[in-house]
């Protein structure tokens, strides 16, 4: 299925408006694999947090069915880590990534926040859409490709499968809100 | 409003029991016979990277079917049909990581199901009858 190029647009808004991501291209002394941990595990607690948001301030199913999708398979990806990083003993380190994630965040949540009825259901869909887009890029093209511990890249693998599966789905609530309308 | 005698009482009490276990096949008919628990062979259909493997599966009556989940997402496997009230015929429940559940098909017929949280993963059971040969 090809991507409607208002969808693209999308897609360029979000990493636009997640200059964090946007940063991960300038990788070039490589995050470690305690700074990948904490960055990933930090992009999904955001998403549980705008899923939150959506479940507060929508009333369309669909977005609500998404949102509680959402709540429900990134909490279990992170408590896959937790398992992980508790077995390992370590510490996930902060870094400028994940605080840039969570600045840019706070700022689209602030925004939601002003929006309900279609245009908050279409202002959330599509971020999410935007958002899955790149997180992906960055966790399929950086995070795994730089990812040392074995047991951190097939966690990695695995929730990257999760995540593309949200993208679609995220595309089609787009395309089904008719948000153009 | 004159009570009834204790043989009157037993049969009263026998016509409704007759009325009942005459309307039970009817009632069977109509909706799909399943359980958790059957004595035919058990087939496997495993959930990992979001798709039902196999997709499709034949099975004879009176078999089941074990869904387990090997994603980190929980899932479901749920069936398409649904009953009069709106609830699916079957329905594994939430699917954590390594769990499972069993279903028994009583039925012949043909089965569509999905998981409840990611409608992409659709998948098919097909009952067939026994009829000694492999399914």
């Amino acid at each position: 299925m090809s991507i409607k190029p208002k969808l693209v647009g999308v897609a360029l808004a979000a990493a636009i408006a997640v200059p964090g991501l946007a940063q991960a291209d300038d990788m070039k002394s490589g995050m470690n694999d305690l700074e990948i941990a904490h960055t990933a595990y930090t992009a999904g607690n955001l998403d549980i947090r705008y899923a939150h948001l959506a479940l507060g301030l929508s009333e369309n199913p669909k977005v609500r069915e998404f949102a509680q999708t959402m709540v429900r398979d990134h909490s279990a990806v992170n408590e896959e880590a937790v398992a992980l990083i508790t077995k390992l003993k370590v510490t996930p380190q902060d870094n400028d990534l994940s605080r840039a994630l969570v600045k840019g965040a706070k700022q689209k949540r602030d925004e939601l926040r002003k929006l309900n009825g279609k245009a908050f259901d279409c202002a959330y869909a599509e971020n999410e859409f935007g958002y899955h887009q790149v997180v992906n890029k960055t966790v399929e093209t950086k995070f795994i490709p730089n990812t040392t511990v074995p047991q951190l890249k097939s966690l990695l693998q695995n929730a990257l499968a999760t995540f593309k599966v949200h993208e679609k789905h995220a595309e089609h609530m787009v395309a089904g809100l008719k948000c153009d309308m | 409003m004159p009570r009834l005698s204790r043989i009157n009482r037993a049969g009263v009490l026998m016509g409704i029991c007759t009325i009942f276990l005459a309307t039970l096949p009817v009632v069977a008919g109509i909706l799909p016979v399943t359980s958790e628990q059957g004595t035919g062979t058990v087939h496997r259909v495993e959930i990992r990277q979001f798709t039902f493997v196999p997709k499709t599966i034949t099975i004879h009556a009176g078999d089941s079917v074990e869904w387990v989940n090997l994603d980190i997402a929980p899932h479901t496997a749920t069936a398409v049909r649904t009953s009069a009230a709106g609830s699916p015929d079957w329905n594994t429940g939430r699917l954590d990581q390594a769990q499972r559940r069993r279903i028994t098909f009583s039925e012949v017929g043909h089965a569509d199901y999905l998981c409840l949280y990611h409608p992409v993963m659709k998948g098919s059971v097909i009952v067939v009858p026994d009829d000694g040969n492999a399914p």
